[in-house]
């Protein structure tokens, strides 16, 4: 009988030590990335690094609530994961927690010198690149040309409105996008020269820019079904109830699988100020976690080596239709003649890069908030306005 | 005779090599003419009201119009042949069936088998005699994309038909008013087919004698126009009669999740009910059930709670029943039951 627990407790410290049941134990050449990616971009990884780095087995996890896990467990050496894919906005929170590393633990500055400015620009919080840029994405300007001509595609906003009065009817409409999505509206405040929240952390809800441009914003609105849900915007342009919409890259496959023969046009330019429309700009890349850079930093130095290919590049713009982050992957052929790829490289490069100030998780709660406000329960512009400026302060003041 | 065997050999190589490549020539031949679209020209009986085609590949069964039910597609009157019906379908195709309406009844041949392009003469008895060389007079049409057009019509309304132009440039789908006699479809619902070019459309009634006014500035699009007894009309791109309701999503969860939050979406599409994690949250309602409305377009959901830190797996991904209210039932986050009828507990 003393045998039996002899065992038995043997086993139970067996399985403590060897962390049964824990998905990231300590081998140190396994890697857990956490994403939130669709499968063609991560079949392109997977595949490129099971050739280039055989050695390193490298799990991806498709997470969902990625960023709020990450705030949970990132220092948890038990769940926490070795790296992460995701766009640049959260490393500012990340850094800030002290759960990245920066990725020049791993490689050095000038190895990423083939990499587009705008892209290490928006990997640098505080002086530190912590993310590997791998490719880039904005919004584009889309138009079915089954009901829209080429040369029928709007130059301005108020060539936009026009053909919106036209043919907003019977349940179709000229255009749709998410109007009460602060990532989706920014565009329109950017073209009126206003943002969400100044580089240095201030917010700018209350200034005369912003008032311009929601109240501009709203005449179009109108013409807009009152649900801004992604689902609902994105169900109208595939059902071929939309005629053109503003949306993200990855939504081109889903529109290309439905059979629409899909136009792309560089977004209208508000007549009242002469900007285009210019919505955010998001780096996709990997990052590093801390917990576990340690230990792991040969493995992780390798896949981030091999995750450096141009033509880890040129495959993701060929089969999802992002833009590369380095300059070389725009070498290829098939990415110079890839009409899609080429005007998000063009939009992007105009575009705001998305602030990745921590500041910006709170400030986007309050602009949901603000565009539902004016949008869809018809709150004065001026009060909103107000309201908005005084709770992103509060919230801001708060979280310092 | 060596020599004459070794020639011989290579000879019979040779006119087998060459026989092969003619045969794969042949092949290839074939299937380039697949995939040419091909045109089905049919002239019926003068009694049937209607030419509406059924068209496939006999050995795949694989059907010609995507989406469409029996009885299949309108043909298209041939203005400059009368009495015939003229429609281009893929060239797979290599079984037709023609359908109609006699004197209020369904009418229809056998199947007919066509080789490439083909016109077909139908008999009175439904028989049906086909030639591959032109037997209609001046070109062939070009081919041109359509669209639905269904209508509603008071009963008042006799035989309606379709009548359809090009609003800028003044061309008619039709050939002479009152335009294209609409299929019925029971319960005074019609149907007809017009050209893309069309973006204006007339719903007209017994003879052309009772009509909608002009219908303009319309898209290429399938469109529902329902009418009243006064000819005044009501339009939509959608069925009116297919619209998605919202469903409610019943929920019990373990006491110590606080605040649950339903998170759904399409499966595999993407297409997602909420933007942010976690999703909108649920309210109490009767006898201990947290419940949300939803589209009822989702097949996919997740149940989680205290701000979406805890939450079900991903189960019930795809699976669950479009359309349809449900009740789920979370014990854990492995372990969670959805129900279609609310669950005795």
């Amino acid at each position: 009988m003393k045998k039996r627990k002899v065992i038995i407790i043997l086993l139970a410290v067996i399985f403590v030590l060897t962390g049964c049941g824990k998905k990231n134990a300590s081998n140190t050449s396994s890697l857990v990335i956490w994403h939130d990616k669709e499968d063609a971009v991560i079949e392109v990884l997977e595949k490129h690094l099971k050739e280039t780095v055989p050695e390193v087995e490298v799990t991806f996890e498709k997470k969902t609530g990625l960023t709020e896990s990450l705030k949970l467990v990132g220092n948890d050496p038990s769940s926490a994961p070795d790296m992460y894919l995701f766009a640049h906005d959260k490393l500012g929170v990340y850094a800030e927690m002290g759960i990245l590393s920066p990725l020049t633990d791993f490689i050095s500055k000038e190895e990423l010198n083939d990499y587009i400015p705008l892209t290490l620009s928006s990997a640098t919080y505080k002086g530190e690149i912590y993310q590997l840029p791998l490719y880039f994405e904005t919004l584009l300007f889309v138009y079915n040309k089954k009901y829209m001509k080429d040369d029928e595609v709007p130059k301005t906003t108020e060539e936009l409105y026009e053909y919106m009065v036209a043919k907003t009817k019977y349940g179709h409409y000229g255009f749709v996008e998410q109007h009460s999505t602060p990532y989706y509206a920014v565009g329109w405040v950017h073209a009126f020269g206003s943002d969400y929240i100044s580089p240095d952390g201030v917010p700018l809800f209350d200034t005369e820019e912003m008032k311009d441009a929601l109240a501009y914003h709203k005449k179009f609105v109108s013409l807009m079904p009152g649900e801004t849900e992604y689902a609902t915007v994105n169900t109208l342009f595939l059902e071929g109830m939309a005629h053109t919409s503003i949306v993200g890259p990855w939504f081109v496959p889903s529109i290309k699988d439905k059979g629409i023969d899909v136009g792309f046009a560089p977004m209208p330019v508000v007549d009242e100020t002469g900007e285009a429309i210019s919505p955010y700009c998001g780096v996709q890349g990997v990052h590093v976690i801390k917990v576990h850079a340690e230990e792991k930093k040969e493995a992780i130095t390798k896949v981030l080596k091999a995750l450096m290919d141009p033509e880890i590049g040129v495959d993701l713009a060929l089969s999802t239709g992002a833009a590369p982050s380095r300059l070389s992957s725009y070498e290829n052929v098939d990415v110079k003649n890839n009409t899609l790829v080429m005007l998000m490289r063009q939009t992007a490069e105009s575009a705001a890069p998305m602030p990745n100030i921590p500041e910006l998780d709170p400030i986007f709660v309050v602009a949901g908030n603000l565009l539902t406000d004016i949008n869809m329960s018809g709150m004065d512009i001026d009060e909103a306005a107000e309201k908005a400026q005084k709770k992103a302060l509060e919230l801001i003041g708060n979280m310092r | 005779m060596k020599k004459v065997l070794v020639v011989l050999i290579a000879l019979s190589l040779a006119l087998s090599l060459y026989a092969q490549g003619a045969q794969e020539t042949v092949v290839e031949q074939k299937e380039e003419a697949k995939v040419e679209d091909i045109v089905v020209y049919a002239k019926v009986p003068a009694e049937w009201q209607y030419a509406t085609i059924w068209a496939w590949e006999n050995a795949s069964g694989k059907n010609a119009f995507d989406g469409v039910s029996w009885p299949g597609v309108p043909m298209i009157p041939d203005a400059a042949n009368e009495g015939w019906y003229y429609i281009w379908v893929p060239g797979y195709v290599d079984i037709v069936i023609i359908n109609g309406q006699m004197n209020g009844n369904d009418i229809q041949t056998d199947g007919i088998g066509v080789k490439g392009s083909s016109w077909i003469t139908i008999n009175g008895d439904k028989s049906a005699n086909v030639v591959s060389s032109k037997i209609t007079s001046g070109d062939l049409p070009e081919k041109e994309s359509r669209h639905w057009v269904y209508a509603t019509v008071d009963e008042s309304w006799e035989n309606p038909c379709v009548w359809a132009w090009n609003v800028e440039s003044g061309k008619n789908a039709f050939s002479s008013w009152p335009g294209m006699a609409m299929r019925p479809l029971g319960e005074g619902k019609y149907s007809a087919m017009v050209p893309d070019f069309c973006d204006g459309l007339i719903i007209n009634g017994n003879g052309g004698t009772v009509q909608t006014v002009d219908i303009k500035d319309l898209d290429p699009a399938d469109i529902w126009v329902t009418v009243d007894k006064d000819g005044k009309e009501d339009i939509s791109y959608s069925d009116p009669s297919k619209k998605v309701e919202n469903i409610t999503i019943y929920a019990k969860v373990p006491e110590e999740w606080d605040e649950p939050c339903l998170w759904a979406w399409s499966d595999p599409d993407g297409a997602g009910a909420y933007t942010t994690w976690p999703g909108a949250q649920f309210e109490m309602g009767e006898n201990g059930w947290y419940e949300i409305s939803v589209g009822g377009w989702i097949n996919s959901i997740i149940v989680n709670a205290n701000g979406g830190t805890i939450q079900t797996g991903d189960e019930h991904k795809g699976n669950i029943e479009k359309g349809r209210d449900l009740w789920i039932v979370v014990t854990s986050p492995e372990v969670s039951e959805v129900y279609y009828e609310e669950p005795a507990l």
